[in-house]
């Protein structure tokens, strides 16, 4: 080989090292709802910012990666601690507006007997007039910060149906695979459903419990030949940020 | 290029397509299926292993059928279809009235004679004496239950209703009586010069008793083979349908080589 090939060798070796790091994915830091995240933005798809809800996009096809909102007991309390700060901080109807909005799987497993039951201390002073200016509802939410720990965990089958609650297409749609996956430290339910009937039409889905709240990555639009690979390209970049 | 080297990738591009050409579905080599997958049409579940992905599947709900076809991409009409008898299955009225036992208690008077009228097996067209013999048992037992309940005796509507359930459970269709009417019949089709009845035959596929045909049908622009293989499992009744070339017949008998019928259902006598 001769000195001047060498040192074209060299030339296109050093090239690649500058090349390589700027061609490498970049990870990016996000907020979904209140959990801090990074993943890493898939190339050429679109990357929409909702807050509670970011959506990724290419032509039609769709990901979502949502807050669902309180996913443990421990989850709600929190939420309810929130709307009390509020309270305390004088936005009344800020913080009875938020406690009406509490939502989240511990609830929604409950029976409505059960649910009633939950709510009482809060039902019983919300109809009153003028309720922004009665301490009685400072004392209703601290009650049901109180018995929100009272309230049984949810199983990881529960948590999957919330995740299904609000599609239109359950009923026609069943669970055709359903495994446990870790993913960069953080164990998720990943699992995919398909038409009831053919086994087709198949969507992805993966949740995972975070700091009490519900994430869910979702297949929103797109034909499985487009979705599963991103789908799985995503999921496997989301890590929790450090301070989750 | 050096002369031995454009000769290295000469031989490695002929190399190249053998290996492509070579594992490409050429004469003997068997096509791969999917993994299997457990269907929940019907009471009984049924699992198979789907043909590759070159067979597009869609769902069918039509004709009294629940069940997935799977047409091949350019193939002309080429179709396989694995299907249960949704028709026949809803006759059976065991869970109908097993749920209304376990509900008559929380159940309203005006609820429970609704339930109680969902629950009536049809006595229209009996598949067989013996289905119409049932029939009429479930139904006067039902007609009790009902008197029961309207004379305020829920004890009675009770016993009424386990009554029917006995009844419910003294019949079960088999292959026998049903065959007659889930089998291939032209004159019922659409253009009847179109079929061959063939060769016809009792057999056992996937450890089950089974009823095959190898039937032709002249579509207009080929001449296709139209096999079907029929099963009743546990009084279910279920096809397999195959209808193309005899190239892609060995990709049909492979799906039926792995059907199954999970969850021990019994198997109804031939």
């Amino acid at each position: 080989m001769s000195l001047r090939t060498s040192a074209r060798v060299v030339a296109l070796l050093a090239a690649c090292l500058v090349t390589i790091p700027a061609c490498s994915p970049r990870t990016q830091v996000v907020q979904v709802g209140r959990t801090s995240l990074k993943l890493v933005p898939l190339p050429g798809w679109e990357h929409l910012d909702h807050g509670r809800q970011h959506l990724f996009r290419n032509g039609e096809t769709e990901l979502a990666l949502t807050d669902l909102g309180p996913a443990t007991p421990e989850g709600l309390a929190d939420e309810l601690r929130d709307a009390e700060a509020l309270w305390l901080a004088g936005r009344r109807l800020d913080a009875i507006a938020q406690v009406r909005q509490v939502q989240g799987v511990p609830l929604w497993c409950l029976s409505r007997e059960a649910r009633h039951d939950y709510m009482r201390p809060w039902l019983d002073v919300i109809y009153e007039r003028d309720i922004a200016n009665r301490p009685e509802v400072g004392t209703a939410i601290q009650a049901l910060i109180r018995k929100a720990d009272s309230l049984p965990p949810p199983t990881p089958s529960q948590l999957m149906a919330y995740a299904l609650a609000d599609y239109s297409d359950t009923d026609r749609r069943e669970i055709g695979q359903r495994q446990v996956r870790w993913v960069n430290g953080s164990e998720w339910i990943a699992f995919r459903t398909w038409d009831r009937v053919s086994h087709s039409y198949r969507r992805s889905y993966a949740c995972l419990e975070a700091g009490g709240r519900l994430l869910r990555l979702s297949t929103e639009r797109g034909h499985e030949s487009q979705t599963e690979s991103a789908f799985d390209s995503l999921f496997t970049s989301i890590q929790l940020s450090d301070e989750e | 290029m050096t002369r031995p080297l454009a000769r290295f990738v000469r031989i490695g591009v002929i190399t190249t397509f053998a290996c492509a050409f070579g594992c490409g579905g050429g004469g003997g080599s068997r096509a791969v299926l999917l993994p299997a997958e457990t269907f929940h049409w019907i009471r009984q579940p049924i699992s198979f292993c789907p043909p590759p992905s070159r067979w597009e599947r869609q769902g069918d709900n039509g004709g009294g059928l629940l069940g997935v076809h799977f047409i091949l991409r350019g193939g002309g009409g080429q179709v396989m279809s694995v299907s249960a008898f949704r028709l026949y299955a809803e006759r059976d009225r065991r869970e109908a009235i097993a749920r209304l036992i376990a509900r008559q208690d929380s159940l309203t008077r005006r609820e429970f004679l609704h339930e109680l009228s969902l629950a009536r097996p049809r006595t229209d067209e009996p598949l067989s004496e013996r289905e119409a013999e049932a029939s009429q048992a479930i139904n006067a037992a039902l007609d009790r239950a009902m008197s029961s309940v309207l004379d305020d005796q829920p004890g009675f509507a009770v016993a009424n209703l386990e009554s029917a359930l006995r009844a419910s459970r003294d019949y079960e269709p088999t292959l026998e009586d049903l065959l007659p009417l889930i089998r291939l019949q032209p004159q019922r089709m659409q253009e009847p010069d179109r079929w061959k009845l063939g060769y016809a035959r009792d057999t056992v596929i996937s450890e089950v008793p089974a009823f095959a045909t190898d039937d032709t049908l002249y579509a207009p622009e080929q001449k296709l083979l139209y096999q079907e293989v029929f099963w009743v499992v546990n009084g279910c009744a279920f096809k397999a349908t195959y209808q193309g070339l005899e190239a892609n017949l060995p990709v049909f008998k492979d799906v039926v080589e792995t059907i199954r019928f999970p969850q021990g259902g019994h198997v109804a006598a031939n």
